[in-house]
Order: structure tokens, then sequence, then C-alpha cells
């Protein structure tokens, strides 16, 4: 047990405390997205401790460095559970928002079926960047790759996304409640 | 948001988030968030080469203890045991005595190991163990036994001569799997028997911080699984540091656990038809093989699987 007893350990519990209060939300957000509901849980602890530990390394720009500890976290979690990897990156079963038209939700559920359809990998960078909300150049360094890379493959992500779909998502118009 | 604009439109962004699994999450911190904020402030601070930003999987055995009735001999393979938090809640509930589950539920927490060992029987682990239980799901089971204690279940499943048992979470996962082999036909008043215990560890070359090693000591659960004798009709496990567990019992197959480690001074005590009652010490040697199978970097490396002979 550690005690809290001077002025340096205070102040960085107090730094933690506010990294944690700013960014676990996204950390447990990154993790569902990829876990199952239990194991996100335990994604953002194993990833915070990551932080508390290694507190002196997180950069200011903090939001890219905490995602790719929960990455690899998540990483060696599916490694250790490969029954995780079902859930990687599915779309989401949840009832559709009240009001939606039989069309938006046709158009839902074939949004879901074409994205179930695409390799794990065509699902990450995609996730990163409309899920995660993360720019193209953060999201490369979260895979550990060059930001000219993931736009390429982003691209062809976009691309087979479409092609699974039949057309273009933007030549529709979406449901009430789906917008950002 | 306006650099992903570059690649992807605007109504392309929404409608993907309109099937963002994880969009009705809660962004404010909620108790169970509390909760794990002053669990990781109460927590060691370690030097930064413990754990690392890109952790590889590592493996330390902790202890499989081999435990011998009048005549038994059996052989277990144990999956480690993936360390979490949730398990420390677990254990606060964990009960002595546990409860036989039928029905959906049973099925349920079936579906779930035999989802997790056919996860273990591919080719990236081919242990004869493990593709024989596979194949015997597949063929059809001859039985199994399910039992709640706490907020886990615990299953085992015979597929003939082999069979495997899983302790499983409340929302169905599995969190650790021992397969096995036959196990001989005890004398009608003993059993043959295996207890178990693995871990997994996180650590990043080699190291492993001492802090990381006691709390997975602490949390990491004990399987125990046995085949009963004819005229056994119950089975209590004691020891220094367990208070006394009832195991559960259907079918002449006991299965019970418990959480953190077992002791060499662990006994069972067998309930006979007669009405009378056996002692039976645990006989097999007890083994911290903690770095035994240490700086293994995939647990596929572990060809053995931890396979543990049992003696008398």
């Amino acid at each position: 047990m550690t005690t809290i007893e001077n002025g340096k350990d205070a102040a960085r519990a107090a730094r933690f405390t506010r990294l944690y209060e700013q960014h676990h939300g996204d950390v447990l957000r990154f993790a569902r997205r990829r876990v199952e509901a239990e194991a996100a849980h335990d994604v953002m602890h194993d990833t915070f401790l990551v932080a508390w530990r290694r507190l002196d390394d997180v950069p200011e720009h903090t939001r890219p460095w905490i995602l790719t500890v929960a990455h690899h976290t998540i990483g060696n979690r599916l490694r250790a559970e490969r029954r995780l990897a079902q859930a990687y990156l599915t779309a989401a079963t949840a009832p559709r928002p009240p009001g939606e038209t039989p069309e938006d939700h046709a158009f839902a559920v074939d949004l879901s079926r074409a994205w179930d359809q695409l390799a794990r990998s065509d699902r990450e960078v995609l996730a990163l960047v409309a899920w995660d909300g993360l720019t193209p150049t953060e999201a490369a360094s979260v895979l550990g790759t060059s930001p000219g890379t993931f736009r390429v493959r982003l691209l062809r992500a976009r691309a087979r996304l479409r092609d699974r779909l039949g057309h273009d998502i933007s030549s529709r118009s979406l449901p009430e409640g789906a917008a950002r | 948001m306006s650099n992903n604009l570059e690649i992807l439109t605007s109504d392309e962004l929404d409608a993907l988030a309109s099937i963002d699994p994880a969009s009705g999450m809660p962004h404010q911190l909620d108790d169970r968030a509390r909760a794990t904020l002053a669990e990781i402030l109460d927590a060691e601070p370690a030097h930064a080469d413990v754990v690392p930003l890109a952790p590889r999987t590592r493996r330390r055995t902790l202890q499989r203890a081999a435990l011998a009735g009048a005549a038994a001999v059996a052989l277990a393979i144990a999956v480690p045991f993936v360390l979490k938090d949730e398990n420390t809640t677990a254990h606060a509930a964990w009960s002595p005595v546990g409860t036989v589950v039928t029905g959906l539920a049973a099925a349920q927490q079936l579906a779930s190991c035999e989802a997790l060992v056919h996860s273990w029987a591919t080719p990236d682990h081919p242990r004869p163990v493990t593709a024989a239980v596979a194949r015997g799901i597949e063929a059809g089971r001859t039985s199994t036994v399910t039992e709640t204690r706490g907020t886990r279940h615990l299953t085992s499943i015979v597929t003939g001569d082999t069979g495997a048992t899983c302790l499983t979470s409340p929302d169905g996962s599995a969190t650790t799997v021992d397969f096995h082999g036959r196990y001989p036909a005890p004398a009608a008043d003993s059993v043959s028997a295996t207890v178990s215990r693995t871990i997994l560890i996180r650590d990043r070359d080699g190291q492993v911080s001492d802090e990381a090693l006691r709390r997975a000591r602490q949390v990491a659960p004990t399987l125990f699984r046995a085949v009963l004798g004819t005229d056994v009709q119950g089975v209590e496990i004691s020891g220094p540091s367990l208070e006394p567990t009832r195991a559960t019992i259907v079918g002449g197959i006991a299965i019970a656990w418990w959480p953190g480690a077992t002791t060499s001074a662990t006994t069972l005590t067998l309930d006979l038809a007669d009405g009378s009652r056996r002692e039976l010490p645990i006989t097999g040697a007890l083994v911290d093989d903690a770095d035994a199978f240490y700086g293994h970097e995939d647990r596929s490396d572990r060809s053995d699987g931890g396979l543990v002979t049992i003696r008398e």
C-alpha cells in the first residue's frame, strides 16, 4: 500500500487524478468497442495502472498516448482470451433510437451488417477515426504506423465498406439522433 | 475532427457513430470508476521498466498441486488464469458451499466452457488432451456438472476419457479452464482428484514486480475436481488457510473452487455411505514452480501444458 504523505506524492496523485477524470471515459469507451463490458473495465484499470506507474512519461497531449496503452492492453487480453476477439469492434446491437423510420432502421441494419463483414484491420482503422475520434496522425501512432500508411489503409477500408454496403454512406440521409 | 474530414465525410462519420457500441456509455465518473481510481492510487508505484507500454504476455504458473487419494493418478492441463480485479469481488462473495445449477443457466455456462475449450484446441496449441476434449464435445458429452459459488460458476465437462473444467464470471466469460485426461477408477472409499492453480502475469523483459506477483497470488483461484469412489457421498476440503469447503457432487463427480492457494496441510474429508468419515491428506508434492515456465513469451510455448502426474 502506498501512503501519500509528502508533497511530491500528493502532487503526483493529484496530477494522476486529473488525468483519470479527463480520460477514463475515453479509455472505457475505447475498450468497450473492442471487448465485452466486464473486460472493458479491466482494460481501463490496467491502462491507468500503467499511466500511474509511468506518470512521468505521460505526454501533455495525453489522449493518443493513453489510447495506445489501452490498445496494447487489449492486445494482450485478446492473446490470453481468444474468445474476446469475437466481440472486437462489432457494430452496436443496442435498441435503435425512438422514432426511427423503417427506412432508417433498414439502413442501420445494412450498415451494421456491412461493418461486421469487414476485416478486423479495416474496422480498426475506421473505428479509430469514426468512433474513437482520433485524427489519422493520432490513430497512426496508436497502431504504430506512419500517418501516410494509415491514410492509405483508411481509404481502402472506406472503399471496402462502401462495396459491402452497395452504395456511398453519404448518398442517404441519417436518422434523428444518429448525429455525433 | 476536421482532419478526419479529409478522408471521411461528416455523413460517413455520423452514420458510423450511429452503430458505435459505446455510444451510450456515461462520460462522468460513476461509483465503479471512482473505486478503480482509488484502487490505482493505492497501488505501489513501480519503476517504469516493470509495467511496459507494450507488454508481452508471459506466464507464471504459481502452483499446481497434486492430490492423491488411495489410488489417484490423473493428468491435467491448467490454462492460465487471467488476473483481473473482478476476482477480488468474486472472492468476497465466495461461499464454502456450492449449489448445483441446472436448466438454462447451466446451458449458458456450458456454452462458455465449450467455447473456451475450442479456442484452445487449435493448431497453435497441439495438445492431445485439448484436441480430445474438443472432439469429445463434438461427438457428444457424456456428462456435465455446473455449480454456482458466490458470483462464479464452475462447469465440468466429461467427454469419455477426457474432460475440462471451467470457472466462469457472471457475464459468462470464462476466466480459466483445466483440461484433464482419464481419472483412474478410485477405490470405493476413495477419490481420484486434481487441484490446479495457474495465473497469467503481464510483464516485459522478464520483469515482474513483487507487487504484481503478490496480488496475483492473492486472487488466483484454485480448481478442484474429483471422481468419487462408489461409497463416497460427500467431500470437504479444508486446511489452515482454507475454510472447510464442500464440493458439489453430481453423478460421482465432485467439483469446487476457492480463492487463493492450497497448502500442503490441506485435507480431504470423505463422507462414506456407511456414515463414517475418512480423511485423505494431499500427498502429492505442492509445487510452486513460478520460475519453471518463466520466460516463455507465448503460452503455446508451454507445449507440455503443465502436465501434472499425481502420485499417491
